[in-house]
């Protein structure tokens, strides 16, 4: 195909040459070419080969709808299956074809060509099935995905992306002619307006094609740049170009992808791709429409394009990719291409048109006449042959007659239908035009307003009124606008979906979807197999599922599928139009929101002495806490854990517990709304003193556990798990909001206010003694379970004297702000004692001893208080509380419930695993009844060997017996039930 | 993403909002015998139908009050909001054909793309 | 107080602001309660912040108000107002001057660049001088206290870093 240059064109920078590498050959274009039309330039038509045969394919369109030329850009921003036709060269860009090996020109894959006529539709369901299951897995699925897909990703991605969000009042999604005049009417209203082109300039059908000759009796451009420049100076309208709009969701929120390196390589380190996030009043669609295709046998071969984007090649990029193509249409839609062609001193091989000599446009047979065009009307192309590129075709004329005629290009045109994908996105409905022959947006759902070629109008002589009409409820100035058209015809279509093959041959290859490589006998193979159901229909065949969601030919196909149903096609229907519009990447979708910004990391008052001193964090819900502290870096987790606990039991440890939720509840009626929340009873509880409490799911199930602290009737601090603190919270103002009203009550959380410091251990009074010098801690002013405030350097503090780990034990309450001085205080005059910090791994495995349970490890939501040995929790005089009546149920009040036990290896060396079963055979012999799980097991050095807890059913009353845990390596190893406590039953060490 | 218009901080965006389930369940007084049935439904048992819906939302990511208001389920369209201490509206008063188990809005629904 | 940021069109500074949470139920006895501890009526419309020389009283929710004390006071004088708020039974005060981190943010671009983190609809018609609004900004928290010269950005203190982190890659990226 011998393109030529059409040097007046004005977007085109003839004088600014850009090199660069297709297939690893270099070749020359100009700034402002796409792949496409520089690839054109160079008479280059081959660019890909086609997904399922393999077959030579060349550039159809010139826009976004291109299913064929799909291009892999050599580089470390780019993703695979690049449309060449939108994507601009920049100097050096290096470009490979895909889909093909080892090259282009000779594909081992054509091969599948040969065996097509197995590859038919529904061919994936039919077959890979057997000779037994094992082929799948290590045979066919390997085989496939080796061969599946058309590009390659990069190995080295180093795309950014950010996000923009946008409130306004209207967004006009496409700024073409109509897109423009609604844009205009905007300007100096009460209106917080967003024009949004997907192009790097403005323009649409003005710079696409030569349809209009004169606006408001100017030349289109200069028009063109008077209205772009009053635009860009009003203070209320703004422009997004290079931004394509792929999402329309509910309720008027619109997601575009702008591209920030048009026509340029882009710099590492800066944002190539924002996603902009658009909330929008009023969305006014003038996105134009879509050209679409026509089937015949070989309708895809290289050499084959739309005709409006040959036109568009022309105006658009300065370029005829033929000197002489030839036209087939069946709509007046090409006549534009005719003049454009002639207008450029060129002219079409013939012009081939479906439709009678009557409804031809007398404008166009006299530019034919006149120009000594060959004309066939009546006639249809049977078909297009060539070897790898298009070389003759085969018309069908009105007497009936073959004629061949030889070309290098074929211009098809079979209707346009306008791009109705954001409006059925937005649950608009569509109706069908039986004149037109297209679907047009017809009852709208949300505020949406189609303009223009978008919402069906094909002829110029609505442009003001329909403007005028819709935009009324908006109150701004009426157009009047003037235009002079150069092909002057009313849009005219005579329906044609496909033409029926010359010969019959298991070979003939008429194509309703190119990029997927569907034929129109795929679809009626489909119908009689019994999917005549569109939804059905595409998935069997996969039409219409590639990349390009079929743009150019679905139309086509419900066509075809209403005619071999003899159903109307508004019956057929159409499948569920799916954003987004085009693709995009998973790294636009994230923008910033990935690596160390993934999710919010919260830091303790603490934290910054965590990191120096050795710690190794673990994550508890967005929090970082200190797992455990290594003292070099040679000690491994095992001897620092060890170490710690040891260290607790023997003098004394420190534990930052900040991280726990605090809540503080005040009112009249606090004491009430307690005593509702928690199981417990707090009515007889002394003031200053604290109880450990369970709250309860309506369910009955454990939800979380704390320390409730006491100040008045009318005054309580709760604490939470850090896991809970939002969720009891808000379970709290839940109840209190929509339950209770009537109860006067306030929460407010307090986690962040105070630091925590749990400090434990038999030297933890001398520690405290010294760092509080003001302050009783004797046993008889300051009793196990109760609190107490106090002012430190003029600090408010408060200290309650509680333990999770079994030993003597303070927690202090302070201020944040102020808590890392008396941190490091605390920990220097501790040094003597002995104080060492510890993590959560060490204190998970101190009350572990104690047999304390941690909800979440030993509950998951099933398990009640009775379950876990905690029945002296419940209030049992109490009325009601969360959850009361569920621990009645007839579930909850069963014998074989699972309950808490403690589990320990019965020979002493053994090792017990997190998660293992119980069960009462030493053999395993499936079916294997299991009785329960390990929830917690660690290594105890108090104790010299692995202990856990379990929750088993029937637990309490197997305490004394023995059964087995099954290993991962199917064995078992014998263990003891036993109490869960293991160390300090009588709890001496806490007390005293 | 939808927009949620909560009665104290105005309309926001659905992210900021946390569902609550059905609306107007009354928690049976747990000081008086309630039948296992009565308190099964109460704890396990929420209507779901097609259709207008009476529902509860939380603005989690805001003020952190609940409010309830009226959902078409079927198109997915918040038709009213409105506080606690409000009357709940006569659904009566909204246009809506859709009758729970089946029964397709007229437009909204997202499930075809013609009309009918 | 710290610089955060400095770029074209927008300033980030961040600091500590001294601060109480205030329940209550908005009646007459409530606000009386207030204004003598005060010399300052809370307001009444929601979302809307009155100031005087010494307190910034914003509403959040019709239970809620935030006492922000822009020029700071001395501990002891701050824990005496606490305690005379909670003197009522039917208010709860809570100190969160710990809680929280303030960025005060200035500039052009401020909207510009908080709409890179945020949905939040900041244009003078949606969001006016001497409101407050709660909402999710950079996945975290926040409250926004639109003041007269300045926007002033809340998060409790254990998102700080994390949020000054994504201010800073707002106004770089």
């Amino acid at each position: 195909m011998k393109s030529i240059n059409l040097k007046e064109n004005q977007f085109i920078q003839f004088h600014q040459k850009i090199s660069f590498k297709f297939d690893g050959v270099k070749y020359f274009g100009y700034k402002g070419d796409t792949i496409a039309s520089a690839l054109l330039r160079n008479n280059i038509n081959l660019v890909g080969r086609s997904f399922k045969y393999h077959r030579p394919r060349g550039i159809y369109t010139c826009g976004i709808e291109e299913p064929n030329a799909l291009v892999q850009i050599i580089s470390e921003y780019s993703e695979p299956n690049t449309r060449a036709t939108i994507k601009k060269i920049y100097e050096g860009m290096e470009i490979e074809s895909q889909n093909r090996w080892p090259s282009l020109e000779n594909d081992f894959g054509s091969i599948n060509n040969l065996f097509s006529p197995i590859f038919t539709a529904g061919f994936y369901y039919k077959t890979f099935m057997g000779p037994h299951k094992k082929f799948w897995k290590n045979l066919y699925e390997p085989l496939i995905r080796r061969a599946a897909g058309l590009g390659k990703p990069p190995k080295d991605f180093k795309g950014i992306s950010n996000h923009i969000h946008h409130n306004v009042d209207v967004t006009i999604i496409g700024g073409g002619l109509n897109g423009l005049l609604a844009a205009k009417s905007f300007i100096n209203s009460n209106y917080d307006v967003l024009l949004i082109e997907f192009e790097d300039r403005l323009g649409g059908i003005i710079n696409n094609s030569n349809k209009i000759s004169l606006i408001d009796n100017k030349e289109p451009k200069d028009w063109l740049k008077e209205t772009i420049q009053e635009i860009e100076e009003s203070k209320n309208v703004k422009i997004l170009k290079n931004t394509l709009v792929t999402t329309y969701n509910y309720i008027n929120h619109l997601i575009a992808i702008e591209d920030r390196f048009v026509g340029s390589k882009p710099i590492e380190g800066k944002v190539n791709s924002t996603l902009h996030k658009i909330r929008t009043g009023h969305t006014i669609l003038c996105n134009g429409h879509i050209e679409r295709f026509l089937s015949f046998q070989n309708n895809d071969l290289p050499g084959i394009m739309l005709s409006s984007s040959f036109e568009k090649y022309m105006c658009r990029y300065g370029l005829s990719p033929s000197k002489e193509p030839v036209i087939f249409s069946n709509n007046s839609n090409s006549n534009s291409l005719v003049y454009s062609l002639i207008k450029a001193g060129l002219k079409p091989k013939a012009y081939i048109d479906s439709r009678s000599g009557e409804e031809i446009e007398p404008n166009l047979f006299d530019l034919i006449r006149k120009n000594d065009v060959p004309l066939y009307t009546n006639s249809q192309i049977k078909g297009a042959f060539g070897n790898k590129k298009i070389e003759k075709i085969l018309v069908e004329d009105s007497s009936g007659a073959l004629n061949e005629i030889k070309c290098d290009c074929l211009c098809l045109s079979g209707g346009i239908n306008p791009d109705v994908h954001l409006f059925t996105q937005s649950k608009g409905l569509l109706d069908w035009d039986e004149k037109d022959l297209t679907y047009k947006p017809s009852k709208p759902f949300q505020p949406t307003i189609t303009l223009g070629s978008a919402s069906g109008q094909f002829n110029f002589d609505n442009l003001n009124s329909e403007i005028n009409e819709k935009l009324k409820t908006f109150k701004v100035k009426k157009l009047d606008v003037k235009l002079e058209l150069n092909t002057n015809t009313k849009y005219n279509i005579e329906k044609l979906w496909e033409v029926s093959p010359q010969k019959k041959s298991l070979w003939a290859k008429s194509f309703i979807d190119l990029q997927n490589d569907v034929t129109t006998k795929d679809i009626r193979q489909a119908i009689t197999e019994g999917f005549d159901r569109i939804e059905h229909l595409k998935r069997y065949t996969t039409n219409s599922m590639g990349t390009d969601q079929g743009k150019i030919s679905s139309i086509n196909a419900l066509g075809i599928v209403s005619d071999l149903l003899d159903k109307k096609v508004n019956e057929v229907g159409t499948t569920i139009y799916r954003p987004p519009y085009a693709p995009l990447s998973f790294s636009a979708i994230a923008g910033r929101n990935c690596y160390e910004f993934y999710d919010p990391e919260r830091k303790s008052p603490i934290h910054s002495w965590h990191i120096k001193n050795g710690a190794i964090f673990e994550d508890v819900g967005q929090w970082k806490r200190p797992w455990y502290f290594q003292i070099n870096k040679d000690e491994s987790m095992h001897d620092a854990v060890q170490r710690e606990s040891k260290n607790v039991r023997e003098n004394a440890g420190i534990l930052d517990g900040s991280t726990l939720g605090k809540i503080e509840i005040k009112g009249e009626d606090a004491l009430e709304f307690m005593n509702l929340i928690y199981t417990n009873s707090f009515t007889k509880m002394k003031q200053g003193s604290a109880r450990y409490a369970l709250m309860l799911g309506e369910d009955g199930m454990v939800k979380d556990d704390g320390i409730i602290c006491k100040i008045s009737d009318q005054h309580f601090i709760a604490t939470t798990t850090t896991g809970g603190a939002a969720t009891v919270l808000g379970c709290m103002e839940e109840y209190a909001q929509t339950e209770w009203p009537n109860l006067k009550v306030f929460m407010n959380s307090i986690t962040e206010q105070y630091a925590t410091f749990n400090i434990s251990g038999p030297k933890t009074r001398e520690i405290m003694k010294k760092a509080f010098p003001n302050i009783n801690f004797s046993n008889e002013k300051f009793p196990f379970m109760t609190f107490q405030f106090h002012e430190f350097n003029g600090i408010p503090i408060r200290i309650l004297r509680a333990s999770f780990t079994g030993e003597l034990g303070y927690e202090i309450y302070i201020p944040s702000n102020s808590a890392p001085k008396i941190w490091d205080n605390i920990q220097s005059l501790g040094k003597e004692f002995g104080l060492a910090p510890y993590g959560t791994e060490t204190m998970h495995l101190l009350r572990a001893e104690k047999g304390y349970i941690i909800v979440g490890q030993d509950t998951d939501g099933s398990i009640t208080p009775i379950d876990l040995g905690l029945s002296w929790m419940i209030g049992k005089s109490k009325k009601d509380f969360l959850g009361k009546r569920s621990l009645t149920r007839s579930d909850t009040i069963r014998e074989d419930r699972k309950q808490l036990v403690g589990i320990i290896p019965s020979n002493k060396a053994d090792k017990l695993e997190e998660g293992q079963h119980i069960i009462l055979d030493k053999e395993i012999k499936s079916p294997v009844p299991m009785l329960g799980h390990i929830t917690s097991c660690y290594y105890s050095s108090t104790l010299g060997h692995d202990f856990a807890l379990a929750v088993i059913k029937n637990g309490h009353s197997m305490i004394g017996t023995k059964a087995y845990a099954s290993t991962s390596s199917m064995s078992t190893t014998g263990v003891d039930i036993v109490k869960p406590v293991f160390y300090d039953e009588d709890n001496k060490r806490l007390v005293s | 993403m939808l927009i949620i218009n909560c009665p104290y901080c105005g309309p926001r965006d659905q992210s900021e909002f946390s569902n609550g389930g059905e609306a107007h369940v009354k928690r049976p007084d747990g000081s008086k015998e309630i039948g296992d049935r009565e308190w099964g439904e109460y704890v396990f048992i929420r209507a779901n139908p097609k259709g207008l819906f009476y529902e509860r939302w939380v603005h989690t990511h805001g003020c952190r009050k609940w409010f309830n208001c009226v959902r078409d389920t079927s198109t997915d369209e918040i038709l009213v909001t409105y506080r606690l201490d409000e009357k709940k509206p006569n659904l009566n008063n909204f246009k809506s054909v859709v009758k729970t188990p089946s029964g397709e809005p007229e437009v909204g629904s997202g499930n075809f793309t013609v009309e009918k | 107080m710290t610089e955060v940021i400095r770029s074209d069109g927008i300033e980030i500074k961040k600091k500590v602001i001294q601060q109480i949470l205030l329940r209550g139920s908005g009646d007459s006895k409530f606000n009386n309660h207030i204004n003598k501890s005060l010399k300052l009526l809370p307001p009444s419309d929601n979302l809307r912040i009155i100031s005087n020389d010494n307190y910034t009283l914003a509403k959040m929710s019709f239970d809620q108000w935030n006492l922000i004390f822009e020029k700071e006071i001395e501990i002891k004088k701050l824990n005496k107002i606490l305690d005379d708020l909670n003197k009522s039974p039917l208010i709860l005060a809570t100190n969160i001057s710990d809680s929280q981190v303030f960025f005060e943010i200035q500039g052009k671009n401020s909207f510009d660049i908080l709409n890179k983190l945020t949905h939040f609809d900041f244009r003078e018609k949606s969001f006016k001088k001497s409101t407050a609004a709660q909402t999710l900004l950079a996945r975290v928290d926040c409250s926004i206290f639109n003041l007269d010269l300045k926007l002033l950005l809340s998060c409790n203190r254990s998102f700080a870093d994390y949020l000054e982190d994504r201010l800073i890659d707002a106004v770089n990226y």
